[in-house]
Parts: C-alpha cells; sequence; structure tokens
C-alpha cells in the first residue's frame, strides 16, 4: 500500500517536472532558435471563443475627474442607498441622495460604462482610478454631468459643482483639493475571470 | 465490439449526443483542409494513449489507494505531456499548427468513465473520434445546401439552420430502437 502511495507520488512528480521542463526550458530554447511554439496546447479557436480579447488601451493625455470629494460628509442625508438603483433613475425621481443636488449620487452609472473598469465608488461617490485613459465614455453616462476631463499633470481643482448660491451640509463644498488618485487594486488572473464572465 | 462501434459512432455520438466539439466541427464543416488529417491523426494518437495510460494508472494506483476521484488530474497531466510532445514534433517538422485541447481532453473523460476494460478504453476513443469525422461531411452538405438556396450576403440566419439541422440528425438518430446493441438482449 505505501509502495502504491510512493508510487502515486513519483508519477505525479516525474509528470509535473516533465511538464515544468518542457514550458520552462524546451519551449524557451527552441524560440530563441526560431521555431514556432505558441500555442502549443489551444487551438486558435479555443483560444478566440474562450478568452476574448483585451480592451486596447489609447491614451489620450487627460484623464477624468469627478467633480465631488469622496471625502465629503453631509449633516443630513435625504435618501439611503438603494440597491438595484441607478444614478439615472435617482436623478429622476429625487434629484440626489444627499441634500446637495449637485453630488454625486454613487450608484455606480459610470463604473458600468467604463470599458477599463477604472471608476470605483468611494463612500457613495465614484473616483477615477489611474487605469483612466481619459476616453470620456463616463462623461455622457453621468446625470448630473459632474465628470470632466483634465490634462495630464493637473494635481488641484475644485472637487464641487455647485453653479448657483445653493448651500449644502457638505462638509467639502467649494473647496480646492488634490485630485484623488486612486490606485485599483486586483489580480490580472481575476481581470482575465471578469473578462470572460462579461463576455 | 460491434455493438461498442455501433453505439458510438451512431447513436451516442461524441458531437451529436455528449456535445463536444459541436462548435469546432461547425466551424471546421466551412473549409475543410488537407490539415485536417495531420490534425486527426495527432489527436487520435494523443487521446488513445493518454487514455490508455491514465487507464493503466486508474487500475493499478488509484483502484488500491481508494483514490479514484484524482483520475481527471491525472488524466490532464499525462494528456498535456503527452500531446505537447506530439505537438512539438508536428510543429519541428511540418510546421502546421494542430494544437486542440478540449474535444481531446472531454474525449479522454468520456472514454475512461464508459470504459470497463482495457480493449474498451481503446475502441471508445476510436469510435469517438470517428463519429467527430463522420459528422463533417454531413455538416458541410447541409451548410452548401444552405449556400445553395440562399441569398449570398445574407449570412444571419446561417448559424440558427446549421443548429436545427443538427437537432433533426439528433432526432433522426434518437429515436432508433437501441436495445439490440445491449449483448443481454441478442441471447
Amino acid at each position: 500500500m505505501i509502495l502504491k502511495y510512493i508510487l502515486l507520488v513519483l508519477l505525479i512528480l516525474v509528470l509535473a517536472l516533465v511538464l515544468f521542463f518542457m514550458f520552462s526550458v524546451l519551449f524557451p530554447a527552441m524560440k530563441a532558435q526560431s521555431f514556432p511554439v505558441d500555442n502549443l496546447l489551444f487551438s486558435d479557436i479555443e483560444l478566440y471563443y474562450v478568452i476574448p480579447d483585451e480592451v486596447p488601451i489609447v491614451k489620450t493625455g487627460k484623464f477624468a475627474v469627478v467633480l465631488c470629494s469622496p471625502g465629503k460628509k453631509f449633516e443630513k442625508k435625504r435618501l439611503y442607498y438603494q440597491r438595484g438603483q441607478t444614478c439615472a433613475l435617482i436623478n429622476e425621481l429625487y434629484e440626489s441622495l444627499n441634500d446637495c443636488k449637485y453630488s454625486c449620487i454613487g450608484l455606480g452609472d459610470c463604473e458600468n460604462s467604463c470599458s477599463q473598469e477604472a471608476i470605483i465608488i468611494e463612500n457613495g461617490t465614484a473616483v477615477i482610478t489611474q487605469q483612466c485613459t481619459g476616453c470620456g465614455q463616463c462623461i455622457s453616462v453621468c446625470p448630473k454631468h459632474i465628470i470632466k476631463l483634465f490634462s495630464e499633470g493637473t494635481e488641484k481643482c475644485t472637487l464641487c459643482n455647485i453653479v448657483d448660491n445653493s448651500i449644502p451640509s457638505c462638509s467639502d463644498c467649494g473647496k480646492e483639493q488634490n485630485i484623488p488618485v486612486r490606485q485599483k487594486k486586483g489580480f490580472k488572473i481575476w481581470q482575465l475571470c471578469y473578462r470572460i464572465l462579461n463576455r | 465490439m460491434i455493438n461498442i462501434f455501433l453505439y458510438y459512432i451512431l447513436y451516442a455520438s461524441v458531437v451529436l449526443f455528449y456535445g463536444i466539439g459541436i462548435n469546432r466541427t461547425t466551424v471546421i464543416s466551412r473549409t475543410i483542409t488537407s490539415t485536417l488529417a495531420l490534425n486527426i491523426i495527432k489527436s487520435l494518437f494523443s487521446i488513445i494513449s493518454s487514455t490508455v495510460l491514465t487507464w493503466l494508472v486508474i487500475e493499478d494506483l488509484l483502484v488500491p489507494l481508494n483514490l479514484t476521484e484524482l483520475y481527471p488530474f491525472i488524466a490532464l497531466l499525462i494528456f498535456i505531456s503527452l500531446t505537447v510532445f506530439i505537438e512539438i514534433l508536428i510543429r519541428i517538422t511540418t510546421e502546421i499548427n494542430t494544437s486542440e485541447f478540449a474535444i481531446s481532453y472531454l474525449t479522454i473523460l468520456l472514454s475512461l468513465n464508459e470504459s470497463s476494460t482495457l480493449i474498451d478504453a481503446i475502441i471508445i476513443p476510436l469510435c469517438c473520434i470517428a463519429s467527430f469525422v463522420l459528422i463533417l461531411p454531413v455538416l458541410y452538405a447541409v451548410r452548401m445546401r444552405i449556400d445553395s438556396t440562399r441569398l449570398r450576403n445574407d449570412k444571419t440566419k446561417k448559424k440558427s439552420l446549421i443548429m436545427i439541422s443538427l437537432a433533426i440528425i439528433i432526432l433522426i438518430t434518437a429515436i432508433c430502437d437501441i436495445t439490440w446493441l445491449n449483448p443481454g438482449v441478442l441471447p
């Protein structure tokens, strides 16, 4: 019995070593001698159908900023977050969830529209991460029209879009602040999984 | 042996009954090229050798150790080692891309699941590949028939028509009485 266990482990080890040798020693050596060794396991049809193409990144020299501070605090809150609602619907029905009718609703319409998945929701406010390419897809989606494009290198701006004389109970109302720079966390393998699931 | 052959070629065809490679057949049937023969030979060799090796490992190691749940993993390791090795040989000698994973691996699993002896483990994958090859001319004919009766630029319903044709073929094979294939019925 023990001998059979040892044999099984040895078999798995030998197979793993063979695979390791092929993928890390043999293929690079063959590639160096210009042999076509791409996609040795999967056919082109399988790769095309299973793994969709990555969205190409075209930098425009600009980046989007949501003109609403993610660190804001309200003394009054009109409504509470309702799961499944959209910013467009809330804007149409109630104008805003908060005391300020110009503030970000934070239900993620822009997040869903972003092909680079560069928008995250933080404290009920959309925040653009470093993955933003400045394509501007989110601008037209935002019902509050508070997403604007800035040139790269801009560090400060007024993270507030109030255009009239209303005085909401927002702690960051009308303040000039550093533009929040967020690094979106995530492993490449999960990004690939999401691409496959969202196909 | 003839009952296994008939069963896996016609009534339980790997494409029609199990759906393995149904997408691939519809794609390949568009243009049947000369490299298809090489593809089939390579698949045949890698599938049969992987099935036999895995079957032996299962019989001699996994069954005595009560670890039969590990068989897909062992099959995967053996299959990848063999198929990549054969693929390298083909690439070096002919520079033709014959790589393929899903159909071969699923056929191996099917053969391992449904074989009771080593001979079965050789015949079943053989029949599976034969059924895969046999469906190609049929689908090619269906495709040509659809093309000849419809407008050249109207591609919208082509896939649907091919799938409906496949469904009809499946129905035709499924309505046959196959109880006589059971060895116990004949005596």
